[in-house]
């Protein structure tokens, strides 16, 4: 596959993903190049729509930080995040597309470094799977 | 409430292959309050349907609509504006929308995008159950409100098959059996006497769907 | 695009000057930025004045800070409430310290990132929208569901500070589980009395309405416009509206039954309490024969309760110290976690008391008129040498199995509350917010959220009422419109949003004609005919906007615009 950094966005909730964001800066871990936060108030903000659109508008993979199940704020986010990705997940399998490119990843506020790793991670995997199929190569 | 599921993908995508641009519209009644092609709906079907076809190289370009209802000829008709501009409309309402688009826009094609199942109740948040078959004689009043025609698989009018055990249907093996429902029910209401009367034959030939495409007219109210 | 103002916070001088100087060069080409100063700590009172002069100078439409993470810029505006000249959700933060400069490798990369974060950030403070903040009034009158200990207690708290409270209890009697202690562990005084005089206070109280018998039939409405209807024992219906509810209604408890159990020398910790009570020295009696050997069989019925190890400790120290018996206490811990339980175990092993640590469940066999108890010791390190002791004795105290009423499933419906794992009312988080529910203004204490010993629960139940003060002596409510709204012109009245809202704000009020758009500070009987987030009771989650099937629900401080424009994808 050609040299491409992939782009992915994170959905980093108020109680875990998004401090986890800060903290992985504070411990001067490096992210990789192409990854855009999103700050959500909760991962249960989270729609299944935007999960598409991510795809649909040009990046390459999805992930969403919630927190541990039994661990969310407010009762359910995290547990209907889930349940709004498994649907992306079997529309994703009809058309084609990687599911692997979308994935929810649990974490607390102080897992910085878990964040870091998990983005990485998604970068390797990203780069072999290929760019998005689905968007127009410029 | 009618209740319908979203087509498999696959039949949607052959059926919307020939066109470059369409109408996916949705309907803000009965099919959103089931999850199956409301706004929300809408929106991902299209998100979906657009990178499909751009993967394969045919892209097509998608216009949404969601209106309050697709079965009134006023809501049908405010439609027009966006049909105009596309080759086909997939539509995401039950089949009396698909039929409704079809009576005032009979130039375009109209794909349906969801399979109409049943009629039915919301047992709990996303589990809903198959309540009425539409009859057009409801005897619920005679089996204390537990309906034979939906809920029995043979249908039966006076009482069990040999087949009901422990409550269940042989037929599906999950399903309660209706007629032991209706049994205990007019039993708890003290109604039993009701099964004394002999339900007759249903005339499906006559009164019902057997008969013909069916219409009520309301004299009273024309306009 | 608004005129927007952007405060560069250099975080004392964390931020590179080689940076500072291309931001400031980029930033002088946008038309949109009618100024860019930079401040050493943003934060500081000197530079909050500063910004607050220049912005009413300037007349900017919106804020942008390029700083660190937003956190610590939204205490300081918005929940501080200073004085700005603009609403304080103008603003946004682009956060290129922790997110950008710190977490790219490459400087130049890193540079080109704070840029492109600035931009967006730019874009967004372009899409936002004031935010309006509503106060509710809140009168002091409170609800309590419950007139045990807890709720007694929190009632006289209360009118003490000037409430007015209405106490509705189901029996007729008040008390709950506490009538049936004899003595404290840790305090010489008898329960009887202590709990009699808070009664007879409390029934002496002008501030407090007692209803009992009583019950709640149903509740409707949110904090400060809660319409309770009561059930009295004659009858008659009574509706109250309170302004905070607070639920108190207890536990029950359940003998274990079957077999051995059902024997009369196997009695429970409260049939042993009564029995002590009764007792004179020298020694108990039970029907005329002398009680020299008492069991205790703790760990059995209930696993992880500390209750049950402090009653068993209080009552062995008066068998063994004072009425001339050998107590021996099996359990599987020793559960001391609890004020002044250390020293009293280690006074009850010095008068002698046994402790008897099991894993196996003990045996109890009927033997000549005694109850035999076969445990094995672990208390030996080799299985194989761990020997079975037998106790024969003459009662064996096994406590009652400590559940949740059986109303509770119903009472839980009624007030839109969430049960936890053991059937309990879940509090809101067990460590930092105990006392409250999942619903703004419904509190939660007492053995029906956990069934603790006295002075916890007494503790818990000041907590609470302090929380209750603390809401309700500014005499209003005052809150951001940072919540969920609902369309109801779009609303489909299909009820997805009530039931996976988790703090039961949404309610659907059916009426006829839908397309009436009502702003809010609505009154309260005027028909809207949809789904109704109640904006004093949102937690702002954002959970019912995912789930709403005809997009109905928008959340005012997180649009979707908001997360489009992060998100990169609204070209």
């Amino acid at each position: 596959m050609a040299n491409f950094e992939p782009k992915i966005i994170a959905f980093c909730c108020d109680q875990s993903g998004y401090p986890s964001a800060d903290m992985a800066g504070a411990l001067r871990l490096n992210l990789p190049k192409n990854v855009q936060i999103v700050r959500v108030p909760c991962a249960g903000r989270v729609e299944a729509l935007y999960l598409l659109k991510a795809l649909e508008k040009g990046a390459d993979g999805v992930i969403l930080f919630a927190c541990y199940e039994d661990n969310c704020q407010y009762l359910r986010g995290n547990l209907r995040a889930k349940g709004r990705l498994s649907y992306v997940h079997r529309l994703m399998e009809k058309i084609g597309l990687e599911k692997e490119r979308i994935e929810i990843c649990y974490l607390a506020t102080n897992s910085g470094v878990k964040l870091a790793e998990t983005l990485e991670r998604k970068s390797k995997e990203l780069k072999r799977l290929g760019p998005n199929p689905c968007v127009d190569r410029r | 409430m009618i209740k319908a599921e979203q087509k498999p993908m696959e039949e949607i995508l052959k059926a919307i292959d020939p066109y470059k641009k369409i109408l996916l519209s949705g309907c803000g009644a009965c099919v959103t309050v089931c999850h199956a092609g409301g706004e929300k709906e809408v929106g991902l079907l299209a998100s979906a349907l657009r990178m499909a076809r751009k993967k394969i190289g045919k892209p097509l370009e998608i216009l949404e609509a969601t209106p309050a209802r697709q079965c009134e000829p006023e809501y049908a008709q405010d439609l027009s504006e966006l049909i105009e501009k596309v080759e086909a409309v997939l539509s995401l309402a039950c089949g009396v929308g698909v039929q409704t688009l079809v009576r005032y826009f009979p130039k375009i094609p109209v794909l349906p995008g969801v399979n109409t199942t049943f009629l039915g109740e919301t047992l709990s948040h996303g589990v809903w159950e198959e309540r009425c078959q539409a009859c057009g004689n409801c005897i619920l009043e005679k089996t204390g409100g537990i309906c034979p025609i939906s809920r029995c698989a043979k249908q039966l009018l006076n009482g069990p098959c040999g087949g009901s055990s422990k409550g269940k249907c042989e037929i599906k093996k999950e399903a309660d059996c209706a007629w032991q429902l209706i049994y205990d029910r007019l039993s708890s209401l003290g109604q039993l006497y009701k099964l004394e009367e002999m339900i007759p034959a249903k005339r499906w030939g006559v009164e019902s769907r057997d008969s013909g495409l069916r219409r009520i007219i309301r004299e009273d109210l024309k306009i | 695009m608004a005129r927007i103002g952007i405060f560069i916070d250099t975080l004392k001088g964390t931020l590179p000057s080689s940076f500072r100087d291309q931001l400031r060069s980029t930033l002088r080409e946008i038309p949109e930025v009618a100024f860019s100063a930079e401040e050493e700590e943003l934060v500081s009172s000197e530079a909050l004045e500063r910004m607050s002069k220049l912005l009413e100078r300037e007349k900017v439409e919106r804020v942008v800070v390029v700083g660190g993470s937003p956190k610590i810029y939204e205490t300081s505006f918005q929940k501080w409430g200073l004085p700005l000249p603009l609403n304080s959700y103008l603003f946004t933060v682009a956060n290129i310290r922790e997110q950008v400069l710190w977490s790219s490798m490459d400087e130049k990369e890193a540079f080109e990132k704070a840029k492109r974060t600035i931009l967006k950030a730019l874009r967004i403070a372009s899409s936002l929208k004031p935010i309006e903040s509503q106060t509710l009034p809140l009168k002091p009158e409170v609800l309590i569901l419950g007139g045990g200990l807890s709720g007694i207690s929190i009632a006289s708290t209360l009118a003490k500070a000037g409430i007015q409270v209405f106490l509705v209890e189901k029996e007729k009697t008040l008390g709950g589980k506490t009538t049936e202690l004899w003595k404290f562990y840790n305090k010489e005084v008898e329960v009887k009395g202590w709990l009699e005089q808070k009664i007879s206070e409390l029934r002496q109280n002008p501030r407090i309405s007692l209803l009992a018998p009583a019950q709640l039939k149903y509740l409707r409405g949110h904090l400060g416009r809660f319409q309770a209807t009561v059930l009295t024992g004659k009858g008659e219906e009574m509706t109250l509206t309170p302004h905070v509810i607070v639920v108190t209604t207890g536990y029950r408890v359940e003998r274990k039954r079957g077999g051995i159990y059902d024997h009369k020398r196997v009695i429970t910790l409260s049939e042993m309490e009564k029995l002590l009570s009764e007792t004179h020295p020298p020694f108990p009696l039970f029907e005329g024969k002398r009680v020299e050997t008492v069991t205790y069989l703790l760990d059995e019925t209930n696993e992880d309760i500390k209750l049950d190890a402090i009653n068993a400790l209080k009552q062995s120290l008066i068998l063994q110290g004072s009425l001339k018996c050998q107590v021996t206490i099996l359990c599987k811990e020793v559960k001391v976690s609890s004020e002044g339980m250390e020293r009293l175990y280690r006074k009850a092993r010095g008068l002698g008391v046994l402790f008897v640590k099991y894993e196996e469940s003990p045996r109890l066999s009927l033997v000549d008129g005694q109850i035999q108890v076969e445990v094995k010791d672990t208390s030996i390190l080799h299985k194989e040498d761990q020997w079975t002791i037998s106790i024969l004795s003459d009662l064996v105290v096994l406590p009652e199995t400590i559940l949740p009423h059986q109303e509770l499933n119903e009472l839980s419906a009624l007030l839109k509350l969430h049960l936890g794992k053991r059937g309990f009312l879940m509090e809101d988080n067990p460590q930092l917010l105990r006392v409250r529910s999942n619903r703004r203004g419904i509190f939660v204490a007492g053995g029906c959220r956990f069934p603790q010993e006295i002075s916890e629960t007494l503790f818990e139940a000041d907590a609470l009422a302090q929380e209750v003060l603390a809401l309700l002596s500014k005499g209003a409510y005052t809150y951001d419109l940072s919540v969920a709204e609902v369309d109801p012109k779009k609303c489909a009245l299909c009820y997805t949003c009530p039931r996976v809202c988790p703090h039961s704000a949404i309610t659907v009020e059916k009426y006829a004609e839908k397309n009436v758009y009502l702003t809010y500070g609505i009154p309260q009987n005027t028909q809207w005919g949809a789904a109704k987030v109640d904006p004093a009771s949102c937690f702002g989650c954002g959970i019912c906007v995912g789930e709403c099937p005809a997009r109905a629900i928008t959340l005012r401080h997180y649009p979707d615009e908001l997360i489009y424009i992060q998100m990169g994808v609204d070209g």
